[in-house]
């Protein structure tokens, strides 16, 4: 039977496991405060926990993530790009919590409030499969993507859409744009940033419109 | 503006039009989708973070550097027991001054703060080393407050002891310990503190537990314990001891009455013990003292259960012959099961054995541990009620023997209190017997 290269790779053999298991040592060394950061956010705004238990709740996940990351170094794909991926166990690890949550307190709720796809919590081999792209890409697809585009970025003034049209351009990589832009490149990442946050409150004023 | 759009440009707005999304709906799966695919794209993994940035400050989850050198000294200990399971050399800590790719600002990302090298040995007194030891059950149940120090000059010992008991008690409450549904399914279990409860020990509870061959985790398994853990370095100044702990050290602003001088400072070192379960050893224990009924599930043959714990600090303060007061402050330890079997189910072999005292065992069973509750065993003389420190629950404990000299030469009349903040566990105790004091002085801790 051919194996299942979708699902549950592993992108490097067992003798370089451990090898992917120190670089993601190194990284996570290198970017603690980053993770924890973003995390309180999903803590948040995946409804995991509310207020003060935000905080709390987040350095839980973000443990979970080092040891499911080290647990599964070897799934690691060693071209790809290690914030992304941790980030991405860190949303399973939600989902699963999630999940035991709302299972504690099934007594407490209608058996049809329950009756959601995820109610079980995942394996580990289904909390990695469950990391796969969702992305597909064919004719629809690529009409779809440009009309979409074109109406994000009509959102914001001509100004905005310039920086925004550079950044997607150039990867958002701050030091490319500041060169483009004859700017520094903190000087550039504060427009950056103005301009994205003008494009999410632009963006969420059309939604509830 | 279409013109300037590549098909790479319109998937990046689209998928950011996916993450918007998701976010303001608290989509899990449409956010992991998309993370999914930023793996495989370093712009949009940019992107992404860029983004996060601005989430932070709305959501207002920026992160101080304190809570990075908290999370930094929880994750080490993570690290500290995947490298002792694996048997690999011991993998980088998280405590680096190297610059982030990641860290996208200076805020909310706040760079990492370095934990400095300790200093060499030479200018440390290390006086004892305390090696991380299996329960101790055959011993009576843990004294909360320290004895009366009848050596002055060797106050250390006594804090010692202090730290002894208080090690002991967390270890025998971590053994306890129930599991949590993650290990149904392998996975790791991290433990954390969150909470006290006291669990009354009678005099004729000790006698019986006094009276019967308790086993020891020796006499059920094979216990390891990594070389060098649980040193104590003592006659430490403030300076010295920040640099051998992780966390900001807090230090009481008020002191109970009676209570002054410099404080000395200690540390306890960080350890690891791993303890492996053997059915047949267990079994040849049981026989032989009598418990041969007792079942052992087949699963726990093997199972191994590793205890980490990090540098903590021991701050004395008092004369130690008239007066004694200490600060404790530790990391919470993190326990984890490994194999066949849970903690659970090591409990409950170790509670079934015959001739325990029923109401204990009662106690032990009848505590939800699963959310970080942690049974404190409270002798008898000693009362327990619940009181808030610093906006949280902890667990104040008073000494209420102090009717003749004889009594309190054994156990002074005093008071301590020990609660839980932010991964660290803290107690206060000494010979105070205003209560009122103890608290004030504890909620002055910063």
């Amino acid at each position: 039977m051919e194996p299942d290269t979708a699902r549950g790779v592993a992108y490097v053999t067992p003798t370089d496991a451990a090898s992917s298991k120190q670089r993601i040592v190194d990284f996570l060394t290198d970017n603690v405060a980053a993770l924890l950061g973003i995390l309180r956010s999903y803590v948040k705004r995946m409804g995991l926990a509310r207020g003060e238990e935000v905080a709390a709740a987040a350095v839980d996940v973000l443990q979970e993530v080092v040891v499911e990351a080290l647990d599964h170094a070897d799934r690691f794909n060693p071209t790809g790009q290690p914030m992304a991926w941790l980030l991405g166990i860190a949303t399973n690890i939600i989902k699963r919590k999630k999940a035991e949550i709302a299972r504690r307190s099934r007594r407490e709720l209608f058996i049809g409030e329950l009756s959601t796809a995820q109610q079980e919590p995942l394996s580990e081999d289904e909390l990695f499969d469950q990391i796969t792209s969702c992305a597909s890409t064919g004719p629809d697809q690529d009409i779809e993507a440009n009309e979409q585009a074109v109406m994000m970025l009509s959102l914001v003034s001509p100004e905005d859409r310039q920086l925004l049209l550079l950044a997607f351009l150039y990867g958002f990589e701050r030091e490319a744009m500041a060169e483009k832009l004859g700017i520094t490149p903190v000087a550039a990442r504060v427009r950056l940033h103005r301009a994205l946050n003008r494009l999410r409150l632009a963006w969420r004023e059309q939604l509830s419109s | 503006m279409n013109e300037q759009l590549t098909p790479a440009m319109q998937r990046r707005i689209q998928v950011l039009q996916h993450y918007m999304r998701a976010m303001e709906s608290g989509d899990v799966d449409a956010i992991a989708a998309v993370l999914s695919e930023a793996e495989q794209d370093h712009a949009l993994e940019r992107m992404i973070l860029e983004f996060n940035e601005i989430y932070q400050h709305e959501d207002h989850t920026l992160v101080s550097p304190a809570d990075v050198a908290l999370v930094q000294q929880q994750l080490n200990a993570i690290l500290a027991v995947k490298a002792a399971a694996t048997e690999e050399a011991p993998v980088q800590s998280l405590d680096s001054k190297d610059s982030s790719d990641y860290t996208l600002s200076p805020p909310p990302s706040v760079a990492l703060d370095a934990a400095p090298e300790p200093e060499g040995e030479g200018v440390h007194n290390i006086t004892h080393q305390q090696p991380l030891k299996a329960i101790p059950a055959r011993k009576a149940p843990t004294q909360v407050l320290p004895a009366r120090q009848m050596a002055p000059q060797k106050w250390y010992r006594t804090r010692h002891n202090w730290m002894v008991a208080a090690v002991a008690a967390v270890l025998i409450a971590l053994l306890l310990l129930p599991n949590s549904g993650a290990l149904a399914s392998q996975m790791l279990s991290f433990f954390r503190v969150q909470n006290f409860q006291p669990v009354q020990v009678t005099k004729q509870d000790v006698q019986t537990l006094s009276s019967r061959p308790i086993p020891s985790l020796e006499d059920l398994g094979t216990v390891h314990i990594q070389p060098g853990s649980l040193q104590t370095h003592d006659n430490l100044v403030e300076t010295q001891a920040a640099q051998m702990v992780s966390f900001p050290i807090l230090l009481p602003h008020y002191l109970p009455r009676g209570i002054s001088g410099t404080p000395d400072f200690g540390v306890i070192d960080g350890g690891h013990g791993t303890f492996t379960f053997s059915a047949s050893k267990a079994h040849a224990f049981f026989v032989k003292n009598g418990y041969g009924n007792v079942n052992i599930p087949a699963n726990l043959d093997g199972a191994t259960f590793d205890l980490t714990t990090t540098a903590g600090v021991v701050i004395a303060y008092g004369n130690q012959a008239d007066t004694q007061f200490m600060v404790v402050e530790v990391p919470s330890p993190v326990v984890r099961a490994t194999g066949k079997a849970s903690l659970d189910e090591l409990r409950n072999v170790v509670l079934s054995l015959p001739g325990l005292p029923p109401q204990l065992v009662v106690q032990l069973r009848q505590i939800d541990l699963s959310s970080g509750i942690v049974p404190l065993p409270v002798p008898s003389g000693i009362d327990s009620q619940s009181v808030t420190v610093h906006g949280t629950t902890g667990l104040l404990l008073t000494s209420n023997v102090s009717t003749n000299i004889e009594q309190i030469k054994k156990f002074p009349a005093g008071s301590a209190v020990v609660w839980q903040m932010h991964g660290i566990i803290y107690a206060l105790g000494g010979t105070v017997s205003d209560t009122n004091q103890l608290l004030t002085s504890a909620n002055s801790l910063r």
